[in-house]
């Protein structure tokens, strides 16, 4: 039988807040055991005694995402508590949205196979991160909680997607709309972007959901897409051999490739949600509204077209697409440059001013890029443009032009001063190149006698050598000619 | 100099005004009778060392000041370990002060200690304390009541001339019932609960006891205050009690409705009916309208409480893994998780407290809640609504504090529902986040004192204390000392 999947993906993201989200705590991203509980309180610490008061921040930056995603944001929110033991748990539960998320609904285009697609989503809902557990070798668990209390925003699907491939595109989009709308860093590394699949199979052609399997501490894209192929693999194995699949709950073990149900087991959960009452509900106002819509727009990303302005919805599916009808760029290239926001606007602006996209494109992704990961850059739009112009005009060769972008770029001075700077602008004078020819000829008696031995071609060696020593100033043609004259060709 | 002991707290600040005598003489005074009459009364898990001063401050206009406070040990505090009255935080030592507890400190008040109460506020006898059981000081065979029932003691022993309390559902005012002193339930917010180690959050006030009316305005005006730390705070930035306790137009022609289903004598007791009766025709005397009135669902009432004050309480205690602090700390890494939580959390805990979190555990779990938690939450509503509407009638409304005085000690401790039918009059205020004031109404014929109670609607907190300021006036059966501690200050030399 041929079968498809049918998997969801729940991702938890900090939010981008200064403040903890019940607490007064800075939030720090710290990764070492030394720097382990700095940056906590009484709150955040589950002290008895102590309540929440909401971070009004993360509000905000969950209903841009909301204006981003469409979703309904609710005016009318509550907070409900979670209940589980776990040592990285301070207060026994965990603050969250229930019944009343602030996002529901909602949708994202991605781009899979080059191919737009929409997700639907479910929610996203506001909750509070727990401590941070470093496993020590004797079996024993350090407890770090400077992430206890840390925002978080917990984003669900529906069970849309069908592939593997499809799901990673997917979070990849999300990863770049968080990152673009300022919301979250959407770093998975750091832990800070938490992507967890539930997958099922069924027979293609059905639209029964069959039992799910969740897959936990998944720390890269390209685990996630091991861990569900191997997982939609698993699955369909077991019915092809008659078997059922049992829900557990999953983590990837990458030395012998395949899923492996986690050494906790869960038993069927119940979490005893009830309303939190320490939070009254949070009630969104106009001016909330109003905000949020003010901070989307800033966020959204507008480029000149042809004399035209075009607006993208911060992420990166909608810019791809355009990129890809509209000019030669090639996807990596477009992948590269939206990550990297300072290059896209260079190139933007320099083809405003000349026009030359693929041009500029390879000054900014070859040249400007590699140079401003290791020095401050002070180049500007019109540097490029006019590099390009000048190339166009053959007014500089290849070698020249990189040199001249060089000194725009830890300079800020204009194309054309340095072009005079280097003496690119003065021509060789005739005695100097017979000058100079003579020289190479003296210089390469191996060369010449291999030319006076028939072998023409060898004179293009000492072009070469003239060409170096007049560091480009010199006519190639002219060159040539005095060249052969000397030699009697 | 012994005879200032009796005095009320505004009576004690006109002679600190008047330099009769300074607050920390009397705090030195105040500190040798607590720990004379402490091994009969037992109010204290922990006395206040010599030289536990406040920081200097100015005496302000209508605020507290200068005057010895007991704190019940189910507020935090930095001074003293906070135990909430159980094993589990046996040496606990808070890294912050409560609101109330600060913003008593900072106005310029002394601190006696930190009192007794039954394991985190649940109980009614005190008699659920992890550490030992408080004296009632009327008779010392007999309860103090509970929660708050060392705060009681403690103001009825003269250990202290006021006390903070807290109160979820009569822990406040039972106790002043049975030791014959004022215990004041804000509405709910009026007092910020940072600090209040939670039992049922959304029950939970802080309360305050006191010799008379005017000591509970003079707290309220010091820590009735809203606090940002505390997002359920809803407290007037500027409300001022003490005029408000002493504006007696807000009470003229008030009418006070008598709740018949709580003056049923199948409910109440013989001597609380008649110092009931007692009381109304005082009302009626100090010109208020008195009108008989139904409330229905009396029956629910402790049914609803028990249900939802269970159910937050099984989540304000599951912190309580002796990970972080208390008892279990640091853990003993050869227990796998499971046998941690079970040596941890299984002796630290009480047998009330322990009942509490498997009832509470239970009416939360998928499949039941819905049957109870959620049906009491709706029973919840339905009352609320039910006395609001009562309160479209009439302005207060009057019930006894307890269906009984103060009981023997041990008399109930082995069963828990008789326990919990002592909080029939006094839950309904909790469950409703309305204000309410039990007062001293005299004496039954055993010599123990009768507490009445009033309730007035959400954010009428001052018309409540003017209306009980009447009442005290005309009743003339505020404070007295009981006989034991008379006794007591008799043979004290000073
Ligand atoms: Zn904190």
């Amino acid at each position: 039988m041929e079968y498809e999947a049918v998997i969801a993906l729940e991702i938890h993201a900090h939010l981008k807040t200064a403040r903890k989200q019940y607490c007064d705590c800075p939030v720090v991203n710290t990764r070492e055991l030394a720097d382990a509980n700095r940056y906590v309180c009484p709150v955040c610490l589950g002290h008895p005694g102590v309540l929440p008061v909401l971070n009004r921040e993360s509000v905000l930056l969950a209903m841009m995402l909301g204006i981003r995603l469409k979703a309904g944001t609710a005016r009318h929110s509550i907070f409900a508590r979670k209940h589980y033991f776990y040592p990285d748990l301070p207060k026994g539960y965990q603050i969250t949205q229930y019944q009343t998320p602030l996002n529901e609904g909602g949708e994202l285009e991605f781009l899979a196979d080059g191919e737009m697609r929409t997700a639907q989503l479910e929610r996203a809902h506001l909750e509070e991160d727990t401590a941070k557990i470093f496993y020590q070798d004797d079996g024993s668990i350090l407890l770090d909680y400077n992430r206890a209390g840390v925002p978080l925003l917990e984003i669900v699907t529906k069970p849309v997607f069908r592939s593997a491939a499809e799901a990673v595109a997917y979070a990849e989009e999300l990863r770049q709309v968080l990152r673009k709308l300022g919301v979250s860093d959407a770093n998975m590394e750091e832990g800070s972007f938490r992507c967890e699949p539930n997958i099922s199979v069924r027979p293609v052609g059905s639209d029964e959901l069959r039992t799910k399997c969740e897959i936990k501490n998944l720390n890269s894209f390209a685990v996630i897409r091991k861990a569900l192929k191997a997982e939609i693999a698993r699955q369909i194995a077991l019915y092809d051999a008659g078997k059922e699949v049992q829900h557990c709950t999953l983590r990837w073990d990458e030395e012998n490739a395949r899923t492996v149900p986690m050494r906790i087991k869960e038993t069927q959960a119940d979490y005893r949600y009830f309303d939190e009452p320490d939070l009254p509900p949070l009630v969104l106002t106009d001016d909330d509204f109003a905000e949020a819509r003010k901070r989307y727009e800033n966020a959204v990303f507008a480029l000149q077209w042809d004399g035209e302005e075009h607006q993208f919805a911060p992420g990166s599916a909608q810019l791809t697409r355009f990129f890809l009808d509209n000019t030669d760029l090639r996807e990596n290239e477009v992948a590269v440059l939206l990550e990297d926001e300072d290059a896209l606007r260079l190139l933007l602006a320099s083809n405003e001013i000349g026009g030359a996209f693929r041009e500029c494109a390879n000054w900014v992704l070859m040249e400007y890029r590699p140079r401003r990961a290791q020095a401050k850059s002070s180049i500007m739009p019109q540097h490029i443009a006019d590099i390009v112009a000048l190339r166009k005009e053959a007014k500089l060769n290849s070698t020249q032009a990189r040199e001249v972008f060089e000194l725009c770029f830890e300079r800020g001075i204009s194309a054309a001063e340095a072009v005079s700077q280097l003496g690119f602008d003065q021509a060789v004078s005739e005695s100097d190149l017979q000058d100079i020819c003579a020289q190479v000829i003296a210089d390469n008696e191996k060369i010449v006698a291999d030319i006076r031995r028939g072998k023409e071609q060898a004179v293009r060696a000492l072009l070469g050598q003239v060409m170096k020593l007049t560091r480009g100033k010199a006519k190639p043609d002219e060159a040539l000619a005095e060249l052969k004259r000397q030699l009697g060709m | 100099m012994k005879e200032l002991l009796t005095l009320t707290a505004h009576e004690l600040m006109a002679k600190f005004a008047a330099g009769k005598v300074a607050p920390e003489e009397f705090y030195a005074l105040q500190m040798r009778f607590a720990r004379h009459i402490e091994p009969k009364v037992r109010s204290f898990l922990k006395l206040a060392e010599d030289g536990v001063s406040p920081p200097s401050a100015a005496a302000r206009d209508g605020a507290l000041w200068g005057v010895p406070v007991s704190i019940k040990d189910l507020l935090t505090t930095t001074d003293f370990p906070t135990t909430a009255g159980s094993r589990i935080l046996e040496g606990y030592a808070p890294p912050y002060d409560a609101t109330a507890v600060r913003l008593l400190r900072d106005a310029g008040n002394y601190f006696t200690g930190k009192t007794n109460l039954d394991e985190f506020g649940m109980g009614s006898s005190t008699e659920n304390s992890a550490y030992f059981p408080t004296h009632n000081p009327w008779d010392l065979a007999r309860v103090p009541g509970g929660s708050s029932g060392g705060s009681a003691a403690s103001v009825a022993a003269l250990q202290s001339v006021v006390s903070l309390g807290t109160d979820t559902g009569g822990s406040v005012r039972q106790p002043a019932g049975f030791c014959g002193v004022v215990g004041f339930l804000p509405t709910y917010g009026y007092v910020s609960r940072n600090g209040l180690i939670a039992f049922a959050s959304s029950l939970d006030h802080v309360g305050m006891l006191a010799r008379d009316v005017t000591d509970i305005a003079l707290m309220m005006n010091t820590i009735g205050r809203p606090d940002a730390l505390d997002a359920t705070s809803q407290a007037p930035a500027d409300a001022n009690y003490l005029a408000e306790m002493n504006d007696r137009e807000s009470v003229a022609n008030c009418t006070v409705g008598v709740i018949n289903q709580l003056m049923d004598p199948k409910l109440m007791s013989e001597e609380v009916l008649v110092a009931c009766e007692v009381a109304i025709r005082v009302l009626e005397n100090a010109g208020c309208g008195v009108k008989r009135v139904d409330l229905a669902g009396v029956e629910r009432l402790l049914p609803c409480y028990y249900i939802l004050c269970p159910a937050e309480a099984s989540s304000n205690l599951a912190r309580y893994d002796g990970i972080r602090y208390g008892a279990g700390f640091p853990a003993d890494i050869s227990r796998t998780l499971q046998q941690h939580y079970r040596a941890v959390r299984s002796p630290g805990f009480g047998e009330e407290v322990r009942r509490r979190i498997l009832l509470g555990t239970y009416v939360l779990s998928a499949g039941y809640a819905e049957a109870y938690y959620n049906q009491a939450r709706r029973v919840q509503h339905a009352i609320t609504e039910g006395i609001s509407e009562m309160f479209e009638d009439v302005d207060f409304l009057f019930l006894p504090t307890s269906p009984t005085t103060a009981f023997g000690l041990g008399e109930r401790i082995d069963d828990p529902v008789k326990m919990y039918a002592a909080d029939i009059c006094t839950v309904t205020a909790n469950l409703t986040s309305m204000p309410a004031i039990s007062l001293p109404g005299g004496l039954s014929a055993e010599g123990m004192p009768v507490g009445i109670q009033f309730i007035a609607p959400q954010k009428h907190d001052g018309r409540l204390l003017a209306l009980a300021r009447l009442y005290e006036e005309h009743a003339g059966t505020g404070y007295s000392v009981p006989p034991p501690v008379a006794e007591e200050l008799a043979g004290f030399e000073g």
